[in-house]
């Protein structure tokens, strides 16, 4: 069997916050057009490692990371890395839906707008596409000038990947996607990450075992800041290798 | 409907009553006083006979246009040292430390300004007493105020708008300039109204740095002196026998007018920005 491409790499990745460490010396390859599930009870340190591959955490005080993480052979921590250009390319959605107080239009033309892109039919057709792909374009065409907190739960967090997906990423990050969302809502955006895959790689932390069971092709469990196991998702969930896995899928932890 | 109050509700009650009581009569008052005084002359008049007669056409204009010269500084400088402490001055010490002292500032006496205007803009630049020296002292003082209602406006917009647009691949500045500066909008204007509305009604700093009693004609430009309101209504209520009382009270209620609307506007549009706003 061919190995695919490896998008993403942590290479004995550490990150502290001040003196507390609370990502210890992870290692895993992240293959392209795949989606990688982050799975782990709260508080192993889940989001700090997929917020480190867009360098979001440079924005906290006292952030400090050793090891190599790496995006297309490249160590995104070296210097001279540009972090506008590489959050272009690492787009990131977040927990809770967080459009801007801007019409829908603009948020999906915020991006690319950012970029010096002016022409109103260049923004048009980018808006459509990326509301298309984000699958809200049906629900939203008629009222694309409408406020971006007028939509639902749901199809705000679906706002915020087509603002995203608006800019030409080729990972999307994203952080519990989910978690604010009711079933049928969260069930949409899961259809949606099996079609993003298609053209993007997909890094999802969850805390919801099903839901990276259902959707992911591998998962890596995280407990206490350390990478107990990272695998295919079928043989974490049917045969884990370690018993803290077996444990936590199990329900006898977390 | 309640049947009775407790006695400590009682006394509550009765605390809020007298604590309302004195300002709403005085505004009431003030307002009643100033009816009878109040005409289109004495509105869009000059003043004759040392204000005995005519109108205070010069002072509402000098009013007016002080706080345009003290807008002026005011804005630029408060809102930018506003938006670098909340948006880009790294946290530590010193960044509490001025944060401290600015709120502080907000509370040093007026005439201290004054005083210090004078020394440095009056005498030691040349501006003389004028329209440039008293707006620039009013602007030293309204700066904390602004400053901290930028800042505070400021830390009120979600951190998730910034985390969102800094995701985008929005630089720090773009992302104040596009989604945060807008967010805090109504917050830095309602700051900068009640700011001026206390500029307005300060006598103190423009007494020794450029107001005139009786001045006749309009200023011309920044660096002559000029009537204002509050200055006018000092000198009239006390300095000048044979003042008719009417005129006095009418000074006055055009002064309250003036700051009342800023206040009234102030208020409402941050009603309104909150009515707007869904986070």
């Amino acid at each position: 069997m061919v190995e695919s491409k490896h998008k993403v790499g942590f290479r004995d990745v550490s990150i502290f916050y001040g003196r507390l460490q609370v990502v210890k010396h992870v290692s895993a390859e992240i293959p392209e057009k795949e989606i990688t599930a982050i799975i782990g009870p709260s508080g192993s340190g889940k989001s700090t490692p997929l917020r480190s591959l867009n360098r979001m955490n440079d924005h906290i005080g006292g952030m400090r990371i050793t090891g190599e993480a790496i995006i297309d052979d490249q160590n995104i921590y070296a210097a001279g890395v540009d972090v506008v250009r590489l959050r272009r390319k690492v787009g990131m959605v977040f927990q809770r839906p967080n459009p801007f107080p801007k019409s829908i239009y603009e948020n999906v033309a915020y991006g690319p707008k950012l970029q010096g892109l002016r022409t109103k039919a260049d923004l048009d057709i980018i808006v459509e596409n990326s509301l298309r792909q984000a699958a809200l374009w049906d629900e939203v065409k008629d009222r694309l000038h409408a406020s971006g907190f007028d939509l639902s739960g749901g199809q705000q967090q679906r706002l915020c990947i087509a603002r995203s997906l608006a800019v030409g990423p080729e990972v999307l990050l994203m952080d519990e996607p989910a978690s604010a969302l009711d079933p049928a809502a969260t069930a949409k955006i899961e259809e949606l990450m099996l079609m993003l895959k298609r053209t993007l790689t997909l890094i999802v932390v969850t805390h919801n075992m099903q839901q990276a069971a259902r959707v992911s092709d591998r998962t890596a469990f995280l407990l206490g800041g350390e990478l107990a196991e990272y695998d295919v998702t079928r043989k974490i969930f049917t045969a884990p290798q370690d018993k803290r896995t077996d444990d936590y899928i199990s329900g006898k932890m977390g | 409907m309640r049947q009775s109050y407790t006695l400590p509700e009682l006394f509550l009650l009765s605390a809020l009553g007298l604590a309302l009581l004195p300002p709403l009569a005085a505004v009431l008052y003030i307002f009643v006083r100033a009816a009878a005084g109040i005409s289109l002359e004495f509105i869009f008049a000059m003043p004759a006979q040392r204000g005995i007669t005519g109108g205070i056409l010069p002072a509402i204009l000098g009013t007016l246009w002080l706080l345009f010269g003290t807008s002026l500084v005011v804005l630029p400088l408060g809102v930018g040292a506003g938006v670098y402490l909340a948006e880009f001055a790294p946290r530590n010490r010193l960044k509490h430390l001025l944060e401290v002292a600015l709120i502080n500032l907000a509370g040093v006496p007026s005439v201290v300004f004054g005083l210090f205007g004078y020394s440095l803009f009056v005498l030691t630049l040349g501006f003389g007493s004028s329209l440039l020296s008293a707006s620039l002292t009013l602007a030293a003082m309204t700066l904390p105020l602004v400053v901290t209602a930028t800042r505070e406006a400021l830390h009120s917009v979600p951190g998730s708008f910034r985390e969102a647009s800094l995701a985008l691949g929005a630089t720090r500045w773009q992302t104040v300039s596009t989604v945060t500066l807008p967010c805090a909008r109504s917050g830095i204007l309602t700051g900068t109204l009640l700011a001026m509305s206390r500029a307005a009604g300060d006598t103190a700093t423009i007494l020794i740095t450029g107001a005139a009693f009786f001045l006749p004609r309009l200023p011309t430009s920044f660096t002559s002196r000029f009537m204002a309101l509050p200055y006018h209504l000092y000198i009239s209520a006390t300095q000048l026998p044979g003042m008719p009382a009417e005129r006095i009270w009418a000074t006055a209620g055009v002064l309250l007018f003036i700051v009342l609307i800023m206040q009234v506007s102030a208020t409402l549009w941050r009603e309104r920005e909150r009515r707007l706003k869904k986070w």
